[in-house]
């Protein structure tokens, strides 16, 4: 059918190109004014959610990278009161060998004894440190300061409350170290020097190598001297053994992996030099202890056992496996000596069940992958093998547990020097020397802590960065696709004026005379 | 044998009609651009010839009438669907309406205020603590209650421009029923001898049209011309009488609301798609809607800090509520925190450094509430905007599909009853030739009288 052309008709259809034309122009010159795909919600309803969604995590993200920042504020100013402490502690530690010697005389006692003074001093001055107002050593109770004097003694006036906060959707870390830790007026203490980590084997899950602190997945490069490399993603193992068994599985057997001859570690086997690399900004090969080049054709990884646990099987720990079945323990305190025999135990479970209930008033815990054990009074207490199987050297308890009194044992070390008794002055040695383990494990927590921190704050660096990248595809526009796009709008609508001009100059009536 | 007579008769008959067809050229040239004409056209038929002996000879022509190029079925087709049009576009623009009210994506000020909030308390739950972060948590939350509110404002007042749109509509409408009754009038007494009134038919159609657009009529003609309008099941146009909408506030769940019915009874009107359906539509459904979901989000924001807050305590209150009511309307920071900053609790102990309800409520961001399934209250808020934004999208395509319908029918109706100027330029030549061969027979005529008088 003929279509009669009409004013009105070609009005309308002019009128209606001009103004798609005018739009779709419009609509590019927003786009690239602005660089965004998306202005209002209704510009793209499925991908509003994931934009605004994006938006909050990105500002979550910063938040948490904020706690970070400040949380360093903390476990920093921790970090340097503890190497202070320990400073100070060695320093008391020389002064009591030279005044217990034979060299010491009256007047130097008296000269060390002011020496002491100012020890703790100095010392109730470290752990009052304060960060923006906040005694960081008081627990909860912030605002006032941790040790004060009272009635001639310091005395901790503060909380044993950790405090916690977010370095993630699901991750909270504690940062200070509450000061009841260096009062022990209630407790003495006893600190195995045994490692009870148990070896690594295939089952163990990657989620608690390197002593719990986990892995992070991801993908692995790893090379021959043939120069062959293979870039493996294990993002989805979840033991040890899928780990081995992707990369054999990957290489084709051009490089074996196993568990080191330690069994401590990861091992891989192939052409020398072996090497394993991070692939991109990833830490997977670090986190499982592997990102190195082998001398020879097997590069050994680092330990990354796990930490020791109550279920942890006596015969997996490389220190004891030897020793099995353990014998009997003797411990002596407040004036009883106590056999307790350990020989039925398997687990480390198992050694805690029998000591706890042997000796009512003393624990055994395990702290560190270490076993401590705990007088619930400040007694001494003594702890040895009870026959020849040399158990309790075996476990790292032979020894004498003591309370970790810092400032009562200096207090204690003042007066002897007032009173110039060397034999007390030498028996200050065992507290002194359990205090300095006490800081010492105190530092070495501490120092997990920064790593987690460095960890937290590269992980959420590394989601800042794929959000924003994920927020970019989605709401961003293609500068290239939208500078062409405005090109042809602006054609468009730029033919639809001249026509639309050129049509409505020519009718019938201009050439009727 | 016809007479000269006879053929002068002729002659003038062809001038006249030449006349006739210049005129209508003329009427059509003069309303190219009156919106709702309907181009005419005259209909020419020969005069009953002479029977003469030897056959018939013509007695010239004569105009038969002055027909409207309209074509019904397309003109209701027409109607109903800018109907449809008229109410996409009302509920359309309200959603654009309700999209600028909660913003864009890059003033998305809800969502920044919530986020903003639980930062302050995340600031807050972050040693080293100070106390000075709690004017922080509450100048924030200050911020999120009087942004609800805002929201809240900016509701109502839509749904007031809405209703007093509701409320131009009606009138608007009863204007036209009005007129159309009138119309009917003149047409049945113009018509009465039997000639058709074009124009006045024409004006007719154009305000039924516009009331289509208001709302979807159906059109009943009349032998004696005039037409019946139907809405909503009721008669509202017969012949010259009319009955008016009117619109009254009924007594809802929610309030006072604005119902429409028609003069005499009480029973709310049904409405058939048009502008006053999409814009009752868009109050009743759309605006509601949002507002329900806004509310659960406020709700749920109340409930969760409060359950989180009445567990903490400070040196001098526990047991405090963050925020009272149960709506982004009633929403309030507790008059106490607000007057007394230090009443924000951190903790469960009155501890400075107890933390632990800071920090829960700073991840209630991330906690899925009670009662939402998985999603936390962001997620909620997001899935409201998603709402939003994709009725506003579906709209935004009806009405742009609708509208070239629409365009493709008005189109459709422009090429059949528009006018012309090259048509008319070629008719106004055709008419112009015509009375000019006419004319040239009236001067021959003369000159055969002539010759004829000059031969006696």
């Amino acid at each position: 059918m003929t279509i009669r052309v009409t004013d009105s008709y070609l009005s309308s259809i002019l009128v209606n190109d001009l103004n798609r034309s005018l739009g779709r122009m419009l609509e590019q010159q927003r786009m690239a004014g602005s660089m965004r795909r998306i202005h209002s919600f209704a510009d793209d309803p499925r991908a509003i959610s994931t934009i605004q969604r994006y938006n909050s995590l990105i500002s979550s993200n910063e938040e948490y990278l904020t706690n970070v920042t400040r949380s360093r504020l903390i476990v920093d100013g921790t970090d340097v009161a503890l190497q202070n402490i320990s400073e100070v502690l060695a320093d008391a530690r020389v002064l009591a060998l030279r005044e217990s010697s034979a060299i010491a005389t009256g007047q130097s006692m008296t000269t060390s004894a002011i020496e002491v003074d100012n020890q703790i001093n100095r010392l109730m001055d470290v752990l009052n440190t304060t960060i923006e107002g906040n005694y960081i050593f008081s627990g909860h109770s912030l605002g006032e300061p941790a040790f004060v004097r009272s009635g001639g003694m310091v005395v901790y006036q503060g909380d044993d409350n950790e405090i916690f906060t977010r370095t993630g959707p699901n991750s909270t870390m504690a940062v200070n170290i509450p000061g009841h830790v260096f009062q022990g007026t209630s407790s003495s203490l006893l600190t195995g020097g045994v490692d009870l980590a148990p070896q690594l084997d295939l089952t163990t899950p990657l989620s608690s190598i390197s002593l719990g602190t986990g892995w992070q997945p991801g993908m692995i490069a790893v090379s021959d001297g043939a120069g062959t490399t293979f870039e493996i993603d294990v993002s989805s193992a979840t033991t040890i053994n899928d780990v081995i068994t992707m990369v054999n599985t990957a290489t084709g057997g051009t490089i074996t992996a196993g568990l080191n001859s330690q069994g401590n570690g990861l091992a891989f086997t192939g052409l020398a030099p072996v090497s394993v690399t991070e692939v991109g900004d990833g830490n997977t090969a670090a986190s499982l202890g592997i990102n190195n080049t082998s001398s020879g054709n097997v590069l050994s990884g680092n330990d990354i056992r796990p930490n020791a646990e109550l279920t942890t099987s006596l015969a997996d720990i490389a220190s004891i496996n030897g020793g099995l079945p353990l014998g009997a323990i003797d411990v002596t305190w407040q004036g009883t000596t106590t056999t307790v025999d350990l020989s039925s135990a398997a687990t480390l479970g198992d050694l805690q069940t029998i000591f706890n209930g042997s000796i009512p008033g003393m624990q055994l815990e395990i702290r560190d992958s270490t076993l401590v054990m705990i007088g619930d009074t400040p007694d001494q207490f003594q702890v040895e093998s009870a026959d020849a199987t040399n158990t309790a050297s075996l476990l790292g308890v032979a020894g004498t547990g003591s309370p970790s009194r810092l400032f009562g044992m200096l207090e204690d070390l003042k007066a002897h020097l007032h009173s110039g008794d060397k034999n007390a002055i030498r028996g200050v040695m065992t507290e002194l020397k359990n205090i300095e383990d006490t800081v010492f494990q105190m530092m070495m927590k501490n120092g997990g802590r920064q790593r987690d921190l460095d960890w937290s704050e590269e992980i959420l660096r590394q989601r800042d960065e794929r959000l924003r990248s994920n927020l970019s595809l989605e709401q961003d526009a293609d500068v290239a696709a939208v500078a062409s796009e405005l090109s042809r709008a602006e054609t468009s609508y730029q033919a639809s004026l001249v026509v639309t001009s050129q049509l409505y100059q020519s009718n019938l009536m201009q050439y009727l005379r | 044998m016809p007479g000269l007579n006879s053929i002068m008769d002729a002659s003038l008959s062809a001038l006249f009609a030449a006349q006739a067809g210049m005129a209508t050229t003329g009427h059509n040239i003069a309303n190219a651009n009156t919106p709702g004409y309907t181009r005419q056209d005259v209909t020419f038929a020969a005069r009953r010839p002479d029977i003469l002996p030897y056959g018939a000879i013509g007695r010239g022509v004569e105009v038969q009438g002055i027909r409207r190029m309209q074509d019904e079925f397309l003109l209701n087709n027409l109607r109903v669907q800018s109907s449809r049009l008229a109410s996409y576009s009302a509920i359309d623009n309200v959603l654009y309406d309700v999209e600028a009210i909660l913003g864009s994506v890059d003033n998305d000020h809800l969502g920044n205020a919530m986020n903003e909030f639980f930062a302050a308390w995340n600031t807050l739950a972050t040693p080293p603590f100070a106390e000075s972060n709690k004017y922080n948590v509450v100048a924030t939350a200050e911020s999120l209650v009087r942004d609800f509110h805002a929201i809240n404002e900016s509701l109502d007042d839509l749904e007031s421009n809405i209703e007093n749109d509701i409320q131009l509509e009606i009138t608007n409408l009863n204007g036209l029923l009005t007129s159309v009754a009138e119309m009917n009038e003149q047409i049945m007494a113009a018509e009465s001898n039997g000639e058709p009134a074009n124009d006045l038919r024409d004006q007719r159609d154009f305000l039924i049209s516009q009331l289509s657009e208001i709302a979807e009529v159906n059109v009943l003609e009349r032998e004696d011309g005039t037409k019946d309008v139907i809405l909503a099941g009721r008669t509202l146009v017969a012949r010259g009488s009319v009955t008016h909408f009117q619109s009254t506030y009924v007594q809802t769940s929610s309030g006072y609301q604005m119902s429409i019915m028609t003069q005499g009874h009480n029973a709310a009107v049904n409405l058939s798609p048009g502008r006053l359906e999409g814009l009752m539509t868009s109050r009743d459904v759309q605006v509601t809607q949002v507002r329900d979901n806004l509310d659960a989000v406020a709700r749920q924001l109340i409930e969760e800090v409060n359950t989180l807050h009445v567990q903490g305590r400070t040196d001098n209150s526990s047991g405090l509520t963050f925020f009272s009511g149960d709506s982004m309307h009633t929403i309030e920071l507790n008059e106490a925190i607000r007057s007394n900053n230090h009443l924000v609790a951190t903790g469960r102990t009155s501890a400075d450094g107890d933390n632990t309800i800071a920090e829960e409520i700073a991840n209630l961001i991330n906690q899925s509430v009670n009662g939402a399934g998985h999603s936390t209250i962001g997620d909620q808020y997001r899935s409201m905007l998603t709402s939003v934004a994709s009725q506003r999208s579906s709209f935004e395509f009806l009405v742009e599909n609708q509208q070239n319908v629409v365009s493709s029918l008005e189109n459709k109706m422009a090429s059949l009853t528009g006018v012309s100027l090259d048509e008319e330029g070629a008719n106004m030549v055709r008419y112009q030739n015509s009375y000019n061969a006419a004319a040239k027979v009236v001067s021959t005529v003369q000159e055969m009288y002539d010759t004829l008088m000059n031969m006696v």
